[in-house]
């Protein structure tokens, strides 16, 4: 026991740690859910769903305030009588726990390296805790038959207690307070500043994911580390640098992955038909056959959950289609925009383009989509990107949509020969090939033309063109080197559309990578704040 | 107090703090029963009510299943053509001008027929499908004017046409065609943009893009 029995600031700090407590669990497990853990399942069905991630953060927040009193209280202990000796190894065990667990949160945060197995610790240290927390209450309850109950939670000595002291304990709970607040406010704590080289308006810098231009080596870099991503305990360190003219601001993002990967739901000819590889797909959630892609998103505000755009769970919304993998939805709940671009390795590779997406209010609830993605939607498009080569997507046998055309007039060839010389007439990255068709020299799929072997494969992704409208406002293009991406990109600073933000003076940016997945993309909490030099 | 009064209160508090954070934590996404849930709710199952996909051939296709190649209004007894992205007959990019039998304008716009693009207008399209029975019904026509509009759904996302794009996927951008005249001494035919959520009368020349309906009883 550190504080006197039924002293009122135990009182209030016991309150408060049972409070915080409840709040850290119960958004924890929600958090806990895609680390497939022993038990996932079951937190997957019980914890709340939304903006825990706000909540969980700002509990961390509550739970560093209260340690901080602690210890204060301790150095001076004002009160006058003598405390008894700690009741026991429950208590103990979370004396000791307690402090790893925040500290193990606090190291989550900040995201600094080998985050991988202090999530490990804090999940299994979150399990402890509450079997010895629940111990607890059955030892008070059952055992000590809640004889000692009153000294929690009455403040008895309240009474006796002169206004003098009662204002010094409220003031000195008020300025840890106003301490924390400022630090957060007055410190980086709540982001990391990324420093953009000035570039001189003659310098050009050619958008092709190699930074040969000299101006690269004399930007500052910094690097956030992701995690839970499609590996949930590999952290991914993605390094940023920035260089901006007038007009544009140009970023340089490189992240380590052994190997590139550019399958994108290849379809495959089997004895009944056609099938497509996939592990996931149906419920959003392929993890095997996809290709490697990244994410950008900028908001205004650095508030926490990525500026409070992610709700996890299979149903956020109530009323709304679920989330079918029923991990979470991206919409912000005042309706206000956060800008995102996102990088795909097979897709956007032979038009130089990012797909410039926004998270918004969430969509309308829809009776007949069979993806409900709320407010993850792409900017206004007339035309343009990529389409998908089925008529409709099936787990089992699909009808694919297009063929290609040499396929047809040569039929000969192998299909893998075709789409390879396909894919030489576009004249593009020498890596996407076979995994990409181009819309126009392909023909309609019919059963009459196609005689393509059992066994062979046709790739998946159809280009059309380059997105006509907002859709295309950022370029890029990214290159695999030696176990690591390196993706250039370029956008506008104000490019006028109402689903982009302008790249200012402090707007902050997170960066998602997604290995070889769908949806599954690692993350970071806190990010990086755009700093251009005045 | 007295000890147990003390006891008893104490748990109270222990039991209802943590209940009551549970509780704020769960609703701080919505509060469920809320009028947001009720509408969102409301929308889906006036969907259900409404629309039924069909196959080529006239059969139902599940909600959640595909392809399909027409909508049925269930209410209205009408059945929809969905367009394509494939350059055939439902090329959601073939345009035509607007004809009725003798009046309007032949062959001013550009749609697939077969394998190739044609000039083309609006009875052409109405004949192609009719020859096929699409849908396995054969009184293709344009759409009136109230009709089309009928359509038209405001809660989209901004920058998308104003329609159901799961029912109605590959909307154009610019005028369809309908059936309504505009009363007066030129011929101008009521058209209707989804993306725009208006409609305006335009001369029959203007290539245009057209979704049919057939009345579902024959
Ligand atoms: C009693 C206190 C706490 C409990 C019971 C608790 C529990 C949990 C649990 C169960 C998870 C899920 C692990 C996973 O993703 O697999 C988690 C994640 C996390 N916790 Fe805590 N936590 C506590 C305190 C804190 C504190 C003080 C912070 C500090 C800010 C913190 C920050 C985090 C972070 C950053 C994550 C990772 C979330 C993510 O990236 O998805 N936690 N916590
Ligand atoms: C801060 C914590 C974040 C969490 C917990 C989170 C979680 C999720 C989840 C659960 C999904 C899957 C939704 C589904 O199944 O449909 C998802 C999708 C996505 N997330 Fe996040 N996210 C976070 C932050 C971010 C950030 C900062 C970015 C951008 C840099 C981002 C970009 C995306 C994108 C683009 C998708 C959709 C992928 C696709 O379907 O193509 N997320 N996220």
């Amino acid at each position: 026991m550190i504080f006197p029995a039924s002293y009122w600031l135990r009182v209030l700090l016991h309150l408060c740690a049972v409070g915080l407590f409840t709040v850290s669990l119960a958004s924890g497990l929600r958090l806990a859910v895609d680390g497939e853990w022993l038990l996932a399942d079951l937190w997957a069905r019980i914890s709340p769903q939304g903006n825990v991630i706000a909540w969980h953060l700002a509990a961390g927040g509550g739970w560093v305030m209260l340690g901080i009193t602690v210890l204060g209280a301790l150095k001076k202990k004002p009160w006058k009588t003598q405390v008894r000796k700690s009741a026991g190894v429950i208590i103990r065990g979370i004396y000791l726990a307690l402090p790893v667990q925040i500290a193990a949160g606090i190291w989550l945060y900040f995201g600094i390296t080998g985050s991988g197995w202090v999530l490990t610790l804090h999940y299994w240290l979150a399990m402890v805790l509450s079997a010895v927390v629940l111990c607890h209450v059955v030892e008070q309850l059952i055992a000590k038959k809640g004889r000692h109950l009153p000294a929690v939670f009455i403040p008895t000595r309240l009474s006796r207690f002169s206004l003098r002291s009662l204002l010094l304990g409220v003031g000195a709970l008020l300025s840890t307070g106003i301490a924390v607040v400022m630090l957060w406010w007055g410190s980086s704590a709540g982001y990391q500043n990324l420093y953009i080289s000035p570039l001189d308006e003659h310098s050009r810098i050619q958008i092709d994911g190699a930074a040969t231009e000299s101006a690269w080596s004399s930007a500052s870099a910094e690097t956030v580390v992701t995690t839970q991503g499609n590996d949930y305990q590999r952290s991914v360190p993605v390094e940023v640098r920035a260089l901006a003219n007038a007009y544009t601001v140009y970023l340089l993002i490189s992240w380590p992955d052994p190997e590139p990967n550019y399958s994108h739901l290849p379809l495959q000819k089997t004895q009944q038909g056609w099938r497509v590889n996939h592990n996931g797909f149906e419920r959003d959630d392929e993890r095997s056959f996809y290709e490697d892609k990244l994410a950008v998103m900028i908001s205004k505000g650095n508030g926490f959950g990525g500026d409070h755009s992610i709700h996890l769970g299979s149903t956020p919304l109530a009323g709304y289609p679920a989330s079918r993998s029923g991990r979470g939805l991206h919409y912000t709940e005042d309706g206000t925009i956060r800008d995102v671009w996102h990088w795909k390795a097979v897709r956007g590779a032979d038009m130089s383009v990012l797909d410039d997406d926004y998270f918004g209010a969430p969509e309308a609830a829809c009776a007949f989509c069979s993806r409900y993605k709320a407010g993850y939607q792409p900017d206004p498009v007339e035309d343009g990107g990529v389409r998908q080569n089925w008529d409709w997507f099936r787990p089992g046998q699909v009808m694919p949509l297009r063929l290609p055309v040499l396929q047809v007039r040569n039929q000969e060839v192998t299909n893998q020969e075709v789409t390879n010389q396909e894919v030489r007439n576009q004249e593009i990255g020498s890596d996407v090939p076979g995994h990409a068709m181009a819309w126009y020299s392909s023909i309609p799929y019919s059963l009459s033309l196609d005689n393509i072997p059992v066994g062979a494969q046709l790739p998946s992704v159809i280009w059309m063109s380059h997105y006509e409208g907002d859709r295309g406002d950022v370029r890029g293009q990214a290159q695999w080197h030696d176990g690591r991406w390196t993706l250039e990109l370029a956008r506008a600073r104000d490019t006028g559309s109402p689903y982009d933000i302008a790249l200012e003076d402090g707007v902050y940016m997170w960066v998602a990578p997604f290995d070889h997945a769908q949806t599954r993309h690692s993350y970071h909490h806190r990010p990086l704040r755009l700093r251009f030099a005045p | 107090m007295s000890r147990s009064q003390r006891i008893l209160v104490s748990l109270v508090v222990a039991v209802l703090l943590p209940v009551s954070v549970v509780t704020a934590l769960a609703f701080s996404s919505g509060f469920p029963g809320g009028d947001d849930e009720m509408n969102a709710r409301q929308r889906v199952s006036e969907q259900l009510e409404r629309w039924r996909k069909l196959d080529a051939g006239g059969e139902p296709v599940a909600v959640h299943q595909g392809p399909w190649a027409c909508v049925e209004d269930v209410g209205e007894k009408l059945i929809w053509e969905v367009k394509s992205w494939q350059e055939y007959t439902h090329y959601y990019k073939s345009s035509y001008s607007w004809r009725h039998q003798e009046t309007g304008e032949k062959d001013l716009g550009s749609c697939v027929f077969g394998k190739q693009f044609v000039p083309c207008d609006t009875e052409d399209l109405i004949q192609r499908l009719n020859q096929a029975r699409y849908c396995g019904v054969t009184s293709w026509r344009l759409p009136t004017y109230d009709e089309l509009k009928s359509l038209a759904d405001p809660e989209t996302v901004a920058g998308q046409p104003m329609i159901n794009r799961y029912l109605f996927p590959r909307t154009a951008r610019g005028p369809y065609w309908t059936s309504t005249l505009e009363p007066g001494a030129e011929l101008n035919i009521w058209t209707y943009d989804f993306y725009q959520g208006s409609g305006k009368p335009l001369p029959p020349h203007i290539a245009g893009w057209a979704r049919l309906v057939s009345s579902k009883n024959q």
